[in-house]
């Protein structure tokens, strides 16, 4: 009998030990400083597509805590909101804007999420339970990305927007930084976003702010639903290509606040290889 | 699927070459398939429409005997789950197999394995298939029972996540040590001690915060069993585990559920208690709400089964929730006054959750350039909170209910039963609970706390049974539940009138109308009409259906799924052998 | 489609290969008192014995006890029958168990299979489940779910093993 005491104790005894306490002082990093401008080799920016909706009341802490995200890596952080699912339904008087869109609705079955809020990050995990992922680890996620250094494929965008026809047009150029030895079947895709658009949303508490300001709107597709491919794009590392497209705004879109975002991905992985954004000129 | 039929074929082999006395082979198989009609009035803009229009799932479990050796596989398959279920069940495969091995003073698993320590807060592996919830470890299970009354169990593994694993391990301890079979008391008295440590290793990136790789959770639990008292009680400690439901905050967790129940002759009193205080316990700190759950929560609220009270049931809240329920039941004997010629049996029952009582630690993340003043204040990266004793501000749950059951004749029997709640919707099914409900909270700016969407729901159901002749039954549901409760699609009153007739041993044929005439939303007050049939031949079992299904709400875990109302045929065929 | 023929082959094959009987395996359940059994060493020294799972939430499991529970002495005396309940409820209720069992007036004899370890070894799906056991021990039928009426039929093949017969109808 002691003896069987003896060994549930140690055993007991040794299980404790292996258990970490986080002190105070360490729990909370710092994510700037080394995040900064990096000179050489454009560096691989990260491209957050958000599912969320109008009457998800957790989804403005995803909202909150992507915006915590592209303030820790500057310039590096892209971001499509894309309002889909149930969620999405404008359920008027109180909660009317309707931010679905077809292109918006199609990524959301492609990545058939849980539900909302969550998303995909650079559409890794194609084929896992963890291809769309919990607002909660995109932090982690996009860290991981980051610190993979120079992008594969370097993407300079020039843009143009005539505001009496109020078309856009964007010119992208696609420049290898190494050589692409894993052979990708490579698509492009421009999107347009915009921000600073206010409307009811409901809150974590359930209560409405009819003034919530939604940023990264997903408006339209440039050229189709899940983009276009990269023809002629070879896989040497000084090979580059470039493509145009371009697409009319609605009257109610405000220009000024129009991004444009651009990113490339490899369509044997859906793994996105780069992404850049620019905003419209007025 | 190649690896799938040479398993099938190893053991169906296996049975063939070595002929009955060489052990046994048993399982079972379900299947279940939905064609889905377009149904404008309960979903006005087909978003609970599926594209495939038929959706398919099935499971074979096949289960290996030899003496003291069992082996098991189950083969799932998801072409695809059905609207409601999670849609990370996608494709086929094989999600659980294992070896075990039963010998005197061991039993050894190795593979998939199902385990719960105590009463489940550190360690439950368990399933739950109308939920689409399967933890399961795969890894090595040892139990070990050096002499009765004495039990060691050690398990170490990694927990499912749909068709593939969880990167976290998972490792255990338990120990049971039941005094009246060891110590050979010569008593009616029996106490059962218990221990367990669970502890996981999880690696964690993120450039906010330093997340604990090693977390551990111990429990320490006695029971004292006479022959009427049964006294119960778990304590258990969790170190810190910063994760997206307790909104990454490092404070240790604990958890206290005591339960007890007194039964003398025909009289049976329960009481059980619980305090819940950031006990969410998984083995990702950052994933769906269903996955990967280690620990279970018991909620300490009656399980409701009848569809109308099923609408409003509780689920506990894991990271911070405190409640009680206190039980009677009485069997009044046949030929007293109140028992009649048959027998009287009446149960009631009361149960509350409440928030816990809190001082919310805030820090402030950021100033404001312009006005030099906090913008943005979190609990996240602290303690959190302080807890006091006292029950919290926020009112979660009240179940009150009593049922009476009598037989009145040879030919009739009933059940009545009320239900009385007070539901929280915006604590129990949008998760604005435990730590998240610092936004219900009385703070500087609120003193009061803002009003939740809560409000009182009352229901009655008779249950009404005929034997019209031998084998033959008519069963009688009438349902009623009155509420001015709405959340989203959901509320209002309803009715329900269930009619299942039933021939003994193999049909039945039931006609179901569920009517929510009392719906905020007047597009939504519609009639919910299904007819099903169902012929039983032994352990088989197949059922059709057809008719329009209204929304069910099922919860689990602290999580509640909404499975969208339908419309259309579905079939279901379950088998044993 | 392929794949559910070949299942549904294999799965024939398997069943028409089940000639031998079951036994109750060994693995611990929990009696009321607290002490822990193995399924293995439930007997009823060479009698019938029928094994119901069930859960108090379970409305059809507690309607198929109740109607056997007013025929049991008569079961007992006639065929020297035994039944043993094994409530699946898991820790949320299982302290409810003992309570309840004495609200319902029932005297059988009945256990706790926590987190469904015993049930999941027998393949039981769904409950209720009844297995019915022949003097030896083995698992000669099983049925799921109940309707009214239904313990007739199951009390017919009582009375046959009773008599020393066999039961084909598996």
């Amino acid at each position: 009998m002691k003896r069987h005491i003896f060994f549930a104790l140690s055993t007991l005894i040794l299980l404790s030990i292996s258990c970490d306490k986080v002190p105070v002082d360490e729990r909370v990093k710092d994510p700037t400083g080394n995040n900064g401008p990096v000179d050489g080799p454009q560096q691989r920016a990260v491209l957050i597509e958000e599912f969320t909706g109008i009457t998800c009341n957790n989804c403005p802490k995803a909202a909150d805590e992507i915006k915590k995200i592209e303030g820790a890596f500057p310039g590096r952080v892209h971001t499509i909101g894309i309002h889909a699912s149930n969620f999405a339904i404008p359920q008027p008087p109180d909660y009317p804007a309707d931010f679905r869109t077809g292109v918006g609705t199609d990524i959301y079955n492609f990545a058939n999420p849980f539900g909302v809020p969550s998303g995909l990050i650079d559409r890794t995990d194609y084929n896992t339970a963890t291809f769309s992922k919990p607002y909660g680890s995109f932090d982690g996620e996009v860290q991981q990305l980051i610190e993979t250094g120079a992008a594969d494929i370097a993407i300079a965008l020039e843009v143009s927007y005539d505001a009496s026809a109020k078309r856009a047009s964007i010119s992208a150029t696609f420049s290898n930084q190494k050589t692409l030895d894993y052979a990708p079947e490579l698509y492009w895709m421009a999107v347009l976003t915009e921000n600073k658009i206010i409307a009811a949303q409901k809150l974590p508490d359930n209560s409405k702010d009819p003034d919530y300001e939604h940023n990264h709107v997903l408006r339209a597709s440039f050229n189709g639903n899940f983009g276009l491919p990269l023809t002629n794009h070879g896989f040497g590392p000084d090979n580059s290509s470039t493509a145009d497209a371009s697409l009319t705004l609605d009257n109610d879109w405000v220009a000024a606040n129009c991004e444009v975002i651009v990113f490339v991905y490899d369509a044997n992985t859906q793994e996105v290889i780069q992404s850049a954004a620019i905003d419209l000129p007025e | 699927m190649k690896k799938l039929l040479t398993v099938l074929l190893v053991f169906t082999g296996s049975t063939f070459l070595f002929a009955q006395n060489f052990g046994r082979i048993s399982g079972n198989f379900q299947t279940d398939f939905q064609y889905y009609l377009r149904d404008t009035l309960i979903d006005p803009l087909g978003e609970a429409y599926p594209d495939e229009r038929l959706l398919g799932t099935g499971f074979l479990n096949l289960t290996y005997q030899r003496d003291n050796f069992i082996a098991g596989i189950r083969y799932e398959n998801y072409q695809n789950n059905r609207v409601g279920l999670p849609q990370d069940y996608k494709g086929e495969g094989i999600t659980y197999r294992y070896a075990r091995f039963i010998k005197d003073k061991w039993d050894i698993t190795a593979g998939n394995f199902y385990e719960q320590f105590g009463s489940g807060i550190i360690l439950r592996a368990y399933e739950e298939r109308g939920l689409g919830l399967d933890n399961n470890l795969d890894g090595v299970r040892t139990i070990y029972t050096p002499m009765e009354g004495l039990t060691f169990k050690g398990v170490i593994g990694r927990q499912r996540n749909f068709f593939e694993k969880s990167n976290t391990i998972v490792r255990g301890f338990d120990t049971e040590w039941s005094l009246r079979n060891t110590l050979q008391w010569e008593s009616t008295t029996n106490v059962i001690l218990g221990a367990g440590l669970v502890s996981k290793f999880q690696e964690v990136t993120s450039p906010f915060y330093t997340y604990p790789q090693n977390v551990a959770a111990g429990a320490f639990r006695g029971t004292v069993i006479t022959p009427t008292l049964n006294f119960s009680a778990e304590y258990a400690y969790k170190a810190n585990d910063p994760s997206t439901d307790n909104e990454i905050i490092y404070k240790p967790g604990h958890a206290l559920y005591i339960s007890s129940s007194y039964t003398r002759g025909s009289l049976g009193l329960t009481g059980e208690i619980k305090y819940y205080d950031n006990f969410s316990f998984r083995s990702e700190p950052n994933t769906q709400p269903q996955q990967l759950l280690i620990g279970y929560l018991p909620s300490a609220t009656t399980l409701h089964t009848y569809a109308l009270p099923a609408l409003y049931s509780y689920n506990t809240s894991l990271t911070g929730e405190q409640g009680f329920q206190l039980g009677a039941s009485y069997y009044f004997k046949r030929g007293t006054p109140l028992g009649g010629k048959y027998g009287l049996k009446v149960e009631a029952s009361l149960a509350q959750s409440y928030s816990l009582n809190k001082d919310y630690e805030y820090r402030v993340t950021a100033i404001d350039s312009v006005t030099n003043l906090p913008t943005d204040s979190t609990v996240s990266g602290t303690d959190g909170y302080t807890t006091n004793f006292g029950l919290g501000p926020i009112k979660y749950f009240q179940d009150f209910h009593i049922q009476v059951k009598k037989k009145l004749s040879k030919k009739v029997s009933i059940t009545g039963t009320y239900y009385n709640f007070y539901f929280n919707s915006d604590a129990i099914r949008k998760g604005t609970a435990g730590v998240a409900d610092y936004q219900l909270y009385p703070n500087a700016d609120n003193p009061n706390g803002l009003e939740p969407n809560a409000f009182p729901v009352n229901a009655i159901v008779l249950d009404i049974l005929w034997k019209l002749k031998p084998g033959h039954s008519l069963r009688t549901e009438i349902q009623g539940l009155w509420t001015d409760g709405q959340d989203d699609r959901f509320g209002g009153d309803w009715a329900l009138l269930l009619l299942e007739y039933s021939i003994a041993p193999h049909w039945f044929l039931a006609v179901q109308d569920a009517y929510n005439y009392g719906n905020g939303l007047e597009e939504l007050q519609i009639h919910y009409l299904s007819v099903n049939a169902g012929y039983t031949l032994g352990t088989t079992r197949l059922q059709v259906g057809y008719g329009r299904q209204q929304e069910g709400v099922f919860c689990v875990g602290g999580i509640c799924r909404v499975v969208p109302a339908s419309n259309g045929f579905t079939l279901s065929l379950t088998t044993n052998f | 489609m392929k794949k559910w023929i070949a299942l549904f082959a294999l799965l024939a094959v398997s069943l028409g290969n089940t000639n031998s009987n079951g036994k109750m395996p060994d693995i611990k359940i929990k009696d009321l008192n607290g002490s822990l059994i193995s399924a293995s060493s439930l007997t009823n020294n060479g009698k019938p014995m029928v094994v119901s799972f069930w859960a108090t939430w379970c409305k059809p499991c507690v309607r198929e006890l109740n109607a056997i529970n007013e025929q049991i002495v008569d079961w007992e005396d006639e065929t020297g029958v035994k039944l043993v309940a094994i409530s699946i409820d898991d820790s949320r209720q299982s302290a409810r168990v003992r309570p309840f069992v004495a609200s319902q007036g029932w005297e059988y004899e009945v256990y706790l299979d926590e987190n469904s370890e015993l049930r999941r070894a027998l393949n039981v799906n769904n409950i209720p489940h009844t297995f019915l056991l022949n003097g030896a021990g083995e698992i000669v039928w099983q049925h799921n779910g109940y309707f009214p009426g239904d313990e007739d039929h199951l009390y017919e093949l009582v009375q046959k093993l009773a008599k020393g017969e066999t039961i084909e109808h598996k």
